[in-house]
């Protein structure tokens, strides 16, 4: 047997080669583009758990702000024991002297998902704001939704009544003493109430409009809501001083601020009527042009004979060119104030004993030069106050020696406030923030009384908050004006007692 | 009998493997092959190219749709305004860039408008591929600032019969746009996109979400 040696070809080998780079090629290209789709739908996973993150943590955000908000209305207990309640930590790592940091890992409503909620709340009695961070984690991606929350007013109206209120049905005074908003008017005059981006009217008990009145809109008022779910809480302690408002912190704030013109006392705490009005008198004359900060004012007496304050609020047109009214313009001047006034009626006064005030009362006044009263766009706003003098500006008053929390630039201060007793303004008014008495109201548009005045405008942008009813009246026989605008900024963050009234509302997220 | 092998000075037959050069009819059936195989190969990349240009562009689109849109949504999210110009084409955002600083004067420190940022669509109006070929979506991060990026770079064209960006109510803004890449060779890959961006900042008057058809 023979064999034949094979030679190797140097043909077949470049053949093969070929063959094998274009394979290379085309196995390369193939590999390129599945890296290329594979990164893709890597990213477009990733893009996937990102969003999903995303709504996982903001979805934690509202669970953990429905939970702030149950711990804060529930006042049984300490807003911190309610929140431990609802299974929340203390995360002592986190909390600082300033802030406490509570933390909970929400797993519900979610399926097979979790999301770590921390909330900032500061460490104070009546924290204002607070803060929730929720991270959530999906697949290799983690994603945080931070809200801000701030403890607001809950309840926006242009004019609020927590009393139960009666049967009565009519709209007169009597209905009004008995606990209800009564709006009295009469074809032709104007009485408006305003509720702007809220409701004209939140009531607990019934609110009886004269039919008259075309400018409240019934599906602008919430009546008859008392023992019901949608009842406004009875924050005013019922025919006593403790109320909405902290009355001692205020009168601290006035004690504490200086004022010359209060002849013997030198601060802002007036003891009658009279020295009140003799202070106004002077401030009226200089270049502020009104008395400035938290002015508190006594009325103790009864008697004209014993505070000539009341004879002079009731009849000012007497008075005239005496040290009780400003010198120039007194029909328009009249009482004028940049920040509170408080009249702290003494206890021989009950809900419905009333003092009349017919000269005009201007409280953070509105220019009200370009106001239409067909036309509430128009309404103009004197808050907040612009202090000339920074020392009579209630932030810049240390009362924490009283043992009081000093007053921010973030409270919402209430611009006329009084106590159990009724100031029955008769007169113009020009008023830029809440009205406040956990006692009887009322309102009436007399331009034909006290100094007459033509056209007579009764005019508070705010919100007027009463606890034991209203009467709200436009009936007299002079042409006149009454309009009552509700007005979010004056009610943002009331310097309320404690937490009173308010709720918890989502600031911004970021 | 003789074999050639028997006679001395003649060529010896020899095997296919240890000749030097091919017959006619190798090369012929060698050709054949190689053509038969370098044919498909064109074929198949061909083929290939069109289908790899095809996936290739349509990760693209989608891709960059899906970013734009995710990056859409996530700043309305956190805007304080939105608005959009009468042809859909402009959305302007509003930003609050200091939340401890009341700039409006409104009393809240947190719903200001400090910078404005603009998602802009340039180009022609329509549905049509070829019209579309150098519309683009720019990102303004601050308006009056020089500086903008492209968001998608060609191919945007609306969806028929609506607007780019519809704003139903001032918390509200719905996107609605297509993408379509302009190569006709790998048969115009296209993406068409709708969503809806929702102002978690949006103003206290405007907390009423209507539902979207």
């Amino acid at each position: 047997m023979k064999t034949i040696p094979r030679k190797k070809s140097q043909e077949d080998g470049a053949a093969f080669i070929f063959y094998l780079v274009l394979m290379l090629v085309v196995i390369s290209m193939i590999a390129g583009v599945m890296t290329y789709v594979s990164g893709a739908v890597n990213l477009e996973h990733r893009r996937s758990d990102m969003v999903a993150a995303q709504e996982y943590a903001q979805g934690g955000a509202v669970v953990a702000c429905e939970e702030t908000s149950q711990a804060f209305k529930t006042t049984t207990a300490t807003l911190s024991a309610n929140l431990l309640a609802k299974g929340y930590s203390l995360d002592s790592t986190l909390s600082t002297g300033q802030t406490n940091v509570y933390k909970r890992t929400i797993s519900a409503p979610f399926s097979n998902q979790t999301v770590l909620a921390q909330l900032w709340i500061p460490n104070v009695s009546a924290p204002k704001t607070a803060k929730i961070v929720a991270v959530a984690k999906k697949g290799k991606i983690t994603q945080n939704a931070t809200v801000n929350l701030q403890m607001v007013w809950g309840y926006p109206a242009a004019i609020i009544s927590t009393n139960a209120g009666s049967n009565d049905t009519g709209y007169s005074s009597s209905a009004g003493k008995a606990g209800n908003v009564a709006i009295d008017g009469v074809t032709g005059r104007p009485l408006i109430v305003d509720g702007n981006v809220a409701k004209a009217v939140l009531a607990n008990g019934r609110v009886n409009i004269d039919p008259a009145i075309a400018a409240v809109p019934a599906t602008s008022v919430s009546s008859g809501t008392f023992g019901s779910a949608d009842e406004v809480p009875d924050y005013t302690a019922q025919g006593t001083d403790n109320s909405l408002f902290d009355f001692a912190r205020f009168t601290a704030v006035a004690d504490a601020t200086p004022n010359p013109l209060n002849t013997g006392v030198g601060t802002n705490h007036f003891t009658s009527l009279a020295s009140f009005l003799k202070a106004n008198a002077l401030a009226a004359a200089t270049p502020a042009g009104a008395l400035e900060g938290v002015i508190v004012v006594d009325v103790t007496s009864t008697s004209k004979t014993v505070d000539v304050g009341i004879d002079v609020l009731a009849d000012p047109a007497k008075y005239i060119g005496t040290a009780y009214l400003p010198a120039v313009n007194p029909k328009t001047k009249g009482i004028t104030v940049r920040g509170s006034l408080f009249f702290k009626f003494g206890s021989a006064y009950g809900p419905l004993d009333k003092i009349f005030n017919r000269m005009p009362m201007n409280i953070n006044p509105a220019n009200l030069s370009g106001l239409n009263a067909a036309s509430p766009t128009t309404y103009p706003s004197g808050y907040p106050a612009v202090y000339s003098d920074s020392t009579k500006n209630p932030v810049n008053v240390n009362i924490t020696s009283k043992g009081f929390t000093n007053f921010t630039a973030e409270d919402d201060l209430p611009a006329v406030m009084y106590s159990i007793g009724t100031v029955d303004m008769h007169g113009p008014v020009n008023i830029s923030g809440v009205v406040y008495t956990p006692s009887y109201s009322e309102l009436e548009n007399k331009g034909n009384e006290g100094f007459t005045v033509a056209n007579q405008l009764q005019y508070i942008k705010g919100s007027v908050i009463v606890g034991m009813g209203l009467y709200y009246q436009n009936t007299s026989t002079s042409t006149g004006t009454s309009i009552i605008s509700f007005d979010q900024r004056t009610v943002d963050s009331l310097a309320t007692l404690g937490n009173s009234g308010k709720t918890v509302k989502v600031a911004y997220w970021q | 009998m003789r074999f050639p092998g028997d006679y001395p000075g003649k060529a010896e037959w020899k095997p296919f493997a240890n000749r030097s050069a091919y017959t006619l009819l190798e090369v012929l059936v060698a050709s054949s092959a190689a053509a038969l195989v370098i044919g498909c190969a064109l074929v198949f990349m061909k083929f290939a190219r069109v289908s790899v240009s095809g996936i290739l562009s349509q990760a693209i689109v989608s891709n960059t749709s899906a970013h734009a849109i995710a990056h859409m949504r996530r700043r309305i999210q956190l805007a304080t305004s939105t608005t959009t110009d009468a042809a859909g084409n402009t959305l302007t955002l509003g930003f609050d860039d200091n939340y401890q600083t009341d700039s409006d004067g409104d009393g809240s420190t947190y719903n200001d408008r400090d910078h404005y940022e603009t998602f802009q669509f340039t180009g022609t109006n329509g549905t049509s591929a070829a019209a579309a070929s150098s519309n683009c979506l720019v990102y303004t991060p601050k308006v009056g600032t020089p500086g903008s990026s492209l968001l998608v770079r060609f191919g945007v064209r609306n969806l028929p019969s609506y607007k780019i960006f519809t704003i139903p109510n001032p918390g509200t803004v719905v996107i609605r746009f297509g993408v379509v890449d302009i190569n006709a060779r790998d048969r115009f890959q296209s993406i068409d996109i709708q969503g809806t961006g929702v102002s978690l900042n949006r103003p206290v008057s405007s907390n009423v979400i209507s539902i979207l058809p």
